[in-house]
């Protein structure tokens, strides 16, 4: 791609002619993301050999049952006048942008559930960034398109029942999920769940993302100490790793839903150490959960799966709320003995 | 992102990763060519300053035909020369349905023909002179993107438009 002075109005229809002559994507794969079906085509064996390990594929019944169409090149990057990796992202109504700067554009029609742009080889190279950056924010932001709520919780896992730990921005949510996984929970989820409804009941889903920690949890994980913050996505100063690597963690990839922990660190009178542990009402875990859900526009939520349907339904679920103090591991403690015994009730 | 992210209240900043809560109170009614457009802003000195400079437009029809709505975000770069739009080229997009123009500062807009009801984000500069200059740029060219949509049926697949 050369640089050169914006086309005139005769010469981006001329343009616009020869460029519909592209050759088509040589590659196609069924992707699978919390229990939707979708379907990539890409010009890159190595986009789609990830795209399908990061969305492993369940069995299709029909070629008709795809729910959301990717076509994603990977080309030469932009010119080096905007030459970061770190994407700015924004929707409005049914439209959204991932701006990768040099390094692609991904646009998504939400009405249409359709997603198309290209990215950089040098971002498709940084497999870990390509994952979190493209793979999952295409994941977050087609969700209520293809009927999946995303659910700012964490999640853990224990005999295929998950209980999500939710809690504002930086209250501790990915800290106490680390806890509770490193005392033999399976993680699913650090930051965003992602639930479905269907005939048989709710479904949480997670992806497997790095895990994020604000920079102060080395305090609490030594071995974090050899990590080095950086920018998130969302813009918070993070430590962010592979949960595998370096703890060895089992994650789990879906459960069904069987409690909720709203998690409370900011409170006047925390405990010094360890947890305390309180009944949370129908409203109070609803009015917690709805307060980060994102407004969708009309258009874009498929119908009979609403945000408000899901969060009413996961209301209904147990809940208590915790008061956490003192270190991570104190807290984990109590609660998942608390958790053990209310989920095998 | 933090630079671009000012425009958002911080409460969202956590989980509106798409701004798409940004609101968008200014409303204005722009004629470009043969399109009247309502458009709906977040910048009060755009939406004025438009105003002043266009004062027919303050009697156009309060509600015009098409709608086009357009988040602005102020970037201290954008005062430079280098980062005017028209010196890099554009981008356009088919995604579906849909299509978009990216320009090269990083401002695009969207929309699904036949309808020209389109949303948009612009990069402007924060000197307020160059800002209304650059909106009023951003602005014909985008009407000129939407009337060729218009006239020409894109094909399905990516498509790009190299300066």
């Amino acid at each position: 791609m050369s640089s050169g002075i914006f086309l005139p109005r005769e010469a981006m229809k001329s343009r616009l002619a020869s460029a519909s002559k592209c050759e088509r994507p040589a590659y196609a794969a069924v992707l699978g993301f919390a229990g939707r079906v979708c379907r990539i085509e890409t010009n890159s064996p190595r986009l789609a050999e990830l795209a399908c390990e990061f969305f492993p594929c369940p069995a299709i019944r029909s070629l008709d049952a795809f729910e959301a169409g990717i076509a994603l090149e990977v080309r030469r990057p932009r010119p080096a006048y905007a030459a970061a990796l770190f994407p700015v992202f924004r929707g409005r109504g049914a439209f959204v942008h991932a701006d990768y700067g040099a390094h692609g554009s991904v646009w998504f029609d939400l009405k249409a559930r359709k997603v198309s742009g290209f990215i950089s080889h040098e971002l498709l190279d940084d497999t870990e960034l390509f994952q979190r950056s493209v793979l999952a924010v295409i994941a977050g932001v087609l969700a209520p398109a293809v009927g999946v709520v995303g659910i700012h919780a964490g999640c853990v896992v224990r005999d295929g029942k998950a209980v999500l730990l939710a809690a504002p921005s930086g209250a501790g949510k990915s800290t106490t999920t680390l806890a509770l996984a490193l005392r033999g929970w399976s993680l699913l989820s650090d930051d965003w769940t992602y639930v479905t409804s269907t005939g048989s009941g709710l479904r949480a889903w997670g992806m497997k993302t790095s895990l994020k920690l604000l920079p102060d949890a080395m305090r609490f994980f030594p071995q974090l100490s050899t990590l080095t913050a950086g920018l998130s996505l969302n813009g918070e100063l993070a430590l962010e790793f592979d949960p595998w690597r370096m703890f060895h963690l089992d994650r789990a990839v879906d459960a069904t839903p069987a409690a909720i922990v709203l998690i409370d660190r900011n409170s006047w009178n925390p405990p010094a150490s360890g947890c305390h542990i309180g009944h949370a009402g129908r409203e109070e875990t609803s009015c917690t959960l709805l307060a980060d859900i994102e407004e969708q526009p009309a258009e874009v939520v498929r119908e009979g799966h609403s945000a408000l349907e899901a969060i009413d339904q996961l209301a209904g679920l147990p809940a208590v709320h915790a008061l956490l103090g003192g270190e991570p591991a104190s807290a984990a403690a109590v609660l998942d003995e608390f958790l053990r015994e209310r989920i095998h009730d | 992102m933090t630079e671009l992210s000012r425009s958002t209240s911080p409460v969202f900043a956590a989980t509106d990763m798409l701004h798409r809560r940004t609101p968008l109170p200014h409303s204005f009614v722009a004629r470009c060519g043969v399109l009247s457009v309502a458009i709906r802003a977040n910048d009060p000195v755009v939406a004025q300053g438009f105003l002043e400079e266009n004062a027919e437009d303050r009697l156009a029809p309060a509600i015009s035909g098409n709608e086009w709505q357009i988040e602005i975000t102020l970037d201290d770069s954008a005062n430079s020369a280098a980062f005017e739009h028209r010196t890099w080229g554009a981008e356009v997009f088919a995604f579906g349905p849909s299509r978009a123009i990216r320009f090269a500062n990083g401002s695009w807009f969207a929309h699904t023909p036949p309808s020209a009801d389109g949303v948009g984000f612009f990069r402007l500069s924060v000197d307020a002179n160059s800002r209304l200059r650059q909106f009023e740029d951003l602005l014909r060219d985008v009407a000129s993107f939407v009337l060729d949509e218009r006239s020409t049926a894109g094909p399905p697949g990516v498509l790009e438009v190299v300066a």
